[in-house]
């Protein structure tokens, strides 16, 4: 086989079956797979260490490709004033590529890209045991991980570098309402990507709807008891198709709706998380390949 | 019942309830219960103890996420910063609301009709505004009597820092 075809082929599997799972993470009692409008205390900080491992095997092609990447996003906020707060997203990454079809397996690991984001709290209006919360957020992805990897093929093809090697931007707002009883986030974003080594991901458009609801205790006693919620999560996200050579890329790109049920733990001072995102409708451009699910767990510590 | 029954039965039962109060002497403000308004959630309020412990004169806080309220006990012969407590709860992101407190102090007559609280360590002085007859009628007689007296009530404060309390009780202050 060439290697022009078997980057081909990686190049389908990956394009938007990767790039759909690195939205912005919280470091909140709030959605698993999104942020939220909840304060970070001034001069305090927060912590958050997720696992994510995504899993795609639904290929339209005659490759019998499989995918599997596992992401490892540490999170640090911390709130430079009562409205500011500072995000910084450093992923550790693995990705294994496997076409069944060619007997080929390649993968990497590492430091992906890193990014600083910057939520600022527009609007709040807050009563008692309810918060209602408007913040847009600017951030840059820096291109900190690995973008010219090799293995005894050559050199990986861009999707399955650890790094995009691009700077990336992101823009966008989340709405929070929080009561004791349940709270409702709404974001929308979009990532704008540019070009690094002759290859440029497609934008992305993100819209996210998080439903959490106290499942226990039923009636809050004294105190601060822990909460454990029910969550019900929903990702709608549409790629533009990725630019090689300044040539669109007709198998990458697409939109994705998935559904993530979980649950939460929520402490005083930690929460621990676990969410299965599942996909309702991939509406996919050519031959890309589609996610089976994403699987989430995480911890979350205020120090 | 006369106005100075009424004061003697309600000091024995704010005595009998609140044993800290014998074992903090001198302090100006003893307790501070303050509403954090938009506090839904324990990760939420970790934040907001944090910022409160770190306000002068704070010894222990407890929070109740229910009534979404703070309660502030002063470390022991130490008066907690009081503008300091809606000035954390803002940094914490969140809202304060109505501050209660239970206070020590000497009362003063300022002018016709007012009255001040006067700390005893420091000689500083809060206005006082008296919310009913009994109350007012209470003031008079520690005022006369000049002796250290316990309150408890509603403050106000001012964007200057300077604090007015309403009083809701006043009683004997018995170390």
């Amino acid at each position: 086989m060439s290697g022009k075809t078997l980057s081909s082929a990686i190049r389908l599997g990956l394009a938007t079956a990767l790039f759909t799972f690195f939205g912005v993470v919280s470091v909140f009692a709030a959605p698993i797979t999104f942020n939220t409008a909840l304060p970070v205390a001034e001069g305090e900080g927060i912590f958050r260490v997720q696992a994510r491992l995504i899993r795609s095997t639904g290929d339209p092609g005659p490759m019998d490709r499989e995918l599997t990447v596992g992401v490892f996003p540490f999170v640090l906020a911390y709130g430079v004033t009562e409205k500011l707060a500072l995000f910084g997203i450093v992923p550790v990454l693995e990705k294994e590529m496997e076409i069944k079809a060619m007997s080929v397996t390649r993968s990497t690991r590492g430091i992906g890209d890193a990014t600083l984001l910057a939520r600022f709290t527009a609007w709040k209006m807050d009563r008692p045991g309810e918060t209602v919360r408007i913040a847009p957020f600017v951030g840059v992805e820096a291109p900190t991980g690995d973008n010219a990897e090799k293995d005894s093929l050559g050199t990986l093809p861009q999707p399955l570098q650890s790094g995009s090697g691009s700077w990336d931007y992101t823009i966008g707002a989340i709405f929070t309402w929080q009561t004791l009883k349940r709270q409702i986030d709404a974001s929308a974003s979009y990532k704008i990507n540019t070009e690094a080594n002759d290859f440029e991901f497609g934008n992305e458009a993100r819209l996210e709807v998080s439903w959490q609801q106290r499942v226990w205790p039923k009636t809050l006693g004294s105190g601060v008891p822990a909460f454990t919620y029910a969550v019900l999560e929903s990702n709608l996200i549409h790629n533009r198709a990725n630019r090689i050579g300044g040539m669109e890329d007709p198998d990458s790109g697409g939109t994705s709706w998935f559904l993530a049920p979980g649950i939460q733990y929520v402490t005083r001072r930690t929460v621990l998380e676990a969410a299965v995102q599942l996909p309702v409708i991939q509406d996919l451009n050519g031959n890309a390949l589609e996610n089976d699910f994403t699987g989430i767990l995480s911890f979350r510590i205020n120090f | 019942m006369t106005g100075r029954n009424t004061l003697i039965v309600s000091f024995a039962v704010v005595f009998l309830i609140n044993p800290f109060l014998i074992a903090v002497a001198y302090s100006r403000f003893l307790s501070v219960t303050v509403a954090v308004d938009g506090m839904a959630c324990p990760f939420c309020a970790y934040g907001v103890e944090k910022k409160l412990k770190k306000v002068v004169g704070v010894g222990s806080i407890s929070i109740d996420m229910e009534s979404g309220k703070a309660t502030l006990t002063a470390a022991e012969d130490s008066s907690i910063d009081l503008p300091g407590v809606p000035e954390a709860i803002r940094k914490s992101g969140f809202t304060p609301g109505e501050i209660q407190v239970i206070a020590t102090g000497t009362i003063e007559k300022s002018d016709a009709d007012g009255f001040i609280l006067v700390s005893r360590d420091t000689q500083e002085g809060s206005p006082l505004i008296a919310g009913g007859e009994i109350i007012h009628k209470a003031l008079v007689l520690f005022s006369k009597s000049g002796g250290m007296v316990i309150l408890t009530g509603v403050v106000e404060i001012g964007s200057d820092g300077g604090i007015t309390m309403i009083p809701k009780t006043a009683e004997k202050y018995m170390k």
